[in-house]
């Protein structure tokens, strides 16, 4: 292939004192793709998610993003550049209502600060935003929520909230952190959709998923984790039948994969 | 029927609190004919000038999550800029708030520059220290600011000619000062920032990660928080004309933090409600002395365990165990700062 790399991360390990969750790290997402990745529990994967996003810092590589080196970058400096994304254990700001945690997804997008806000000053931005927002709480089926307390949505409303607020900053680099789980299968259908919908609108894709199905049929490319490092990484095909994926997931050799 | 609040706006929801603290205000303007002593009346100047102090903090503890135990300090501050300022060097006092505000906005920067960094309790440390200074201050620097004795003879305030020199006048300078600030919060909170403040109490990293600078979210809001006390001693010392260290000590701040609580943390009219008890609860026991510690801790603990959402959040919360719709407006839940 020959497009360009939106994301790069290389030579990248992660340490929680003696534990490297994260071990020499290396792998590409090209932009335009859904890059899955998976991996055992304890691989590293939301640890990578957060050295990505720069939440948790890495000890050695470089994370370069559309060619940009942000690796000593503040998260919400990355968010500004086009980075968004979800928590796998949710990260709502429950005392908001639905669609406020939308609109703080927007904030990137957003330019009045304290003076203006203070006066009022900011009516055409706010109108913007709420009205984008709205699009993103009906995209992930949410749109009669919008004026009820966040606090108040179930789990699997919780983690479609996630999704939309991300999606309001209308990200270059969408970073899902295990998005199906918890969810059930109606709903499931419908992030596999947004998701293809937002991929197609041209927006990168990373998704950390355990649902193998979902990972399958979504993802052109996957990245296979244990331990921290990688373990394989290609099409879902070669993925599936790569002895050592094989191993690490069912714990003994398979003759006959 | 009533629109349904499931379609209606922040945009709408400000223009609602506009409009109620618009005519809240304009009942509170009547107090003027129902105080009938100048004793009653200036007890109105005082709910205001508490108000702008509950106000404020209200921002950074209610909204932002962060205590912050220095407001008196502010206050003081505040009062000893326009106070020293116009007494000793004959500085008009209407340059004198404005100087007050500058300075005490200033002061806030400085402090929380390195406190605000840290995450946690830092802020709430910093500032008991710094509000522990400053009363030293208040009280060591005697030529200025009169010492223990207090600084008396601060001129009133005036503006092109008119002096603001009775209560019945004062009033409606700290009724508008009052207004302004319900309406800067109205705004604030349809805003990208204020929705960025309480982001950041609500998941800090979250935040982050949504592209919101956490370190100068709070940083702001502390500043604004100190602007508003400094306004407020300003007003104080030029309506009584007489500023004393005690008034601004670290259990002055410690009592404004109860009255955010006991108001109503996190809420639009928390301020108005715990104002309200700090001035009158005071008042109302006059005769026992201190009885209102008591009353005041017994009424925090009170809060704490039944009614996280203060006074102004009891609505809300009796509504929820009537069972009201779903669809009800969201008020933000109290959250303690962690």
């Amino acid at each position: 292939m020959s497009a360009i790399n939106l994301l790069e991360v290389s030579g990248m390990s992660v340490a929680f004192g003696g534990l490297k969750a994260v071990d020499d790290l290396s792998f590409c997402v090209a932009e335009g793709s859904i890059k899955g990745v998976i991996g055992p529990n304890g691989a590293g994967k939301t640890t990578l998610f957060n050295a990505i996003a720069g939440i948790a810092r890495p000890i050695s590589g470089k994370v370069m993003l559309s060619a940009r080196d942000v690796t000593g970058l503040a998260p919400h400096s990355r968010a500004a550049l086009g980075l968004a994304r979800t928590f796998q254990n949710l990260q709502i700001f429950s005392g908001m209502s639905v669609i406020e945690n939308v609109m703080v997804g927007r904030h990137t997008r957003l330019h009045a600060g304290w003076a203006k806000g203070l006066l009022g000053f900011n009516t055409a931005e706010e109108r913007e935003a709420e009205a984008i927002a709205r699009e993103k709480l009906a995209l992930l089926g949410l749109a009669d929520r919008a004026g009820d307390a966040a606090a108040s949505l179930g789990f699997a409303e919780a983690k479609l909230l996630e999704i939309a607020r991300a999606l309001a900053a209308e990200p270059m680099l969408l970073l899902l952190d295990e998005p199906m789980a918890g969810v059930p299968l109606t709903e499931q259908n419908r992030i596999i959709e947004v998701i293809r919908q937002v991929n197609t609108s041209g927006v990168t894709i990373v998704l950390v998923e355990h649902n193998m199905r979902v990972v399958m049929s979504v993802c052109a490319d996957i990245l296979v984790m244990d331990h921290g490092s990688r373990l394989a990484e290609g099409d879902p095909a070669f993925v599936a039948r790569h002895p050592d994926v094989v191993r690490a997931y069912l714990g003994r050799e398979v003759e006959h994969a | 029927m009533p629109p349904r609040i499931a379609r209606a706006t922040t945009l709408d929801i400000r223009r609602r609190r506009v409009r109620a603290a618009v005519i809240v205000w304009l009942l509170f303007a009547s107090w003027p004919l129902l105080a009938g002593n100048n004793y009653v009346l200036s007890l109105g100047v005082f709910f205001f000038i508490n108000m702008l102090l509950i106000g404020g903090l209200n921002l950074v503890m209610g909204y932002g999550g962060q205590i912050s135990l220095c407001q008196a300090g502010f206050f003081g501050l505040g009062a000893y800029i326009s106070g020293v300022l116009s007494l000793r060097y004959g500085v008009p006092p209407f340059l004198g708030v404005l100087l007050a505000l500058l300075g005490s906005t200033l002061t806030a920067f400085l402090i929380g520059l390195p406190a605000l960094r840290l995450r946690g309790h830092y802020l709430a440390m910093a500032t008991l220290g710094f509000n522990a200074i400053l009363s030293v201050l208040f009280v060591e620097l005697v030529p200025l600011t009169g010492g223990p004795n207090g600084l008396a003879g601060i001129p009133p305030f005036a503006l092109v000619g008119f002096a603001f020199d009775t209560p019945a006048r004062f009033f409606w300078l700290a009724w508008s000062a009052g207004l302004v600030l319900m309406l800067l919060v109205a705004s604030l909170l349809a805003s990208r920032a204020g929705r960025a403040l309480r982001a950041v109490s609500g998941s800090e990293v979250a935040a982050d990660s949504m592209g919101i600078d956490p370190f100068h979210t709070k940083l702001k809001a502390f500043m604004f928080s100190a602007a508003c006390a400094g306004v407020a001693g300003a007003l104080y010392a030029h309506f009584n004309q007489y500023a004393s260290p005690e008034t601004f000590s670290l259990s002055t701040s410690v009592l404004l933090v109860v009255m955010v609580a006991l108001g109503g943390w996190g809420h639009y009219w928390g301020p108005v409600l715990g104002a309200a008890l700090f001035t009158a609860v005071p008042e109302l026991l006059h005769r026992f002395q201190d009885a209102e510690l008591l009353v005041f801790g017994i009424g925090m603990v009170l809060v704490l365990l039944y009614l996280p959402g203060g006074l102004a959040g009891a609505p809300h919360r009796w509504r929820k165990l009537l069972g009201a719709s779903r669809h009800s407006e969201v008020v933000p839940v109290a959250r303690l700062p962690r």
